[in-house]
């Protein structure tokens, strides 16, 4: 059987479609089921399904969450939440305002078909804020809900039917 | 059950009034989800991009080499920011983004 010692790191560098929190892309879930058992009984966290085929893991108060596509059981995106303590681009966390970041890396702009903040050239990164669905000009008063790092593959044609 | 007054999604990126069922309410998911059942140019979102939890719907235009486009067609349940009433949201470079319900006025 196939140990693993990974492990929560709330510090760990923010890297687009690559890792967050300790964790990494593509990883299956079956390598970290050791931290997701307990979840909401004797360890502080929940998980739910969100989507038919996503379910999401929620570490602590939701400083650190992940969706696992449960059609192949592998980690498609990882969430950083307010209080995480890592960087995105060593100057972005989530709970500082829109307009600042944008400011701090002008490539940040808010898609209002996607409802995230895009990073122009860099893939597989989304920014939330609390709001759902917000005009566009409102955006850059609210604050940065979650950074989330994405595999893209998990978004192509095939990705969405299950099968990267 | 009333027909729908349209056959496809190119008429609703031609004019996104149309899902609005009444001056009250728009087409239910369902309605549209039958309209592209079977459509390859269209898709299904199934996993999420962000950190909100799906409750709604989105549909994704898809080329003919299986890459997507920039059109978008979202079902939203309703409960956020625009209110309690659902809507949709029709996106694409040339339309840009155009909410339709009944608490929006219509383009």
């Amino acid at each position: 059987m196939k140990t693993q010692s990974i492990r929560l790191q709330i510090d760990a560098e923010i890297i687009p479609a690559t890792s967050l929190g300790g964790f990494t892309l593509g990883t299956p879930v079956r390598d970290i089921q050791e931290l997701i058992t307990g979840l909401g009984v004797w360890k502080a966290g929940s998980y739910q399904l969100v989507l038919p085929f996503e379910a999401r893991y929620t570490f602590g108060e939701g400083t650190i969450a992940l969706s696992v596509d449960v059609r192949n059981g592998k980690i498609f995106k990882i969430i950083a939440g307010v209080g995480y303590k890592g960087l995105l681009f060593n100057k972005i966390a989530p709970g500082i305002l829109v307009g600042q970041a944008m400011q701090l890396e002008p490539r940040l702009y808010y898609s209002e078909a996607e409802e995230v903040i895009l990073c122009k050239g860099i893939s597989g990164l989304t920014l939330n804020v609390a709001e759902i669905d917000p005009p566009a000009h409102l955006v850059p008063n609210l604050a940065i809900s979650a950074i989330s790092v994405i595999a893209e593959e998990a978004f192509t044609a095939s990705g969405q039917a299950g099968y990267w | 059950m009333q027909p729908l007054p349209f056959t496809s999604l190119e008429d609703v990126f031609n004019d996104p009034t149309l899902l609005m069922k009444n001056p009250q309410e728009v087409w239910e998911p369902a309605f549209i989800e039958a309209l592209v059942q079977g459509n390859s140019a269209w898709r299904i979102e199934q996993l999420g991009r962000g950190s909100h939890a799906g409750t709604g719907m989105i549909l994704r235009e898809v080329n003919t080499n299986g890459d997507l486009t920039d059109r978008i067609v979202q079902w939203h349940p309703g409960g956020g920011y625009h209110g309690s009433q659902p809507y949709w949201k029709v996106s694409s470079g040339k339309i840009g983004t155009v909410r339709i319900g009944p608490q929006f006025s219509q383009p």
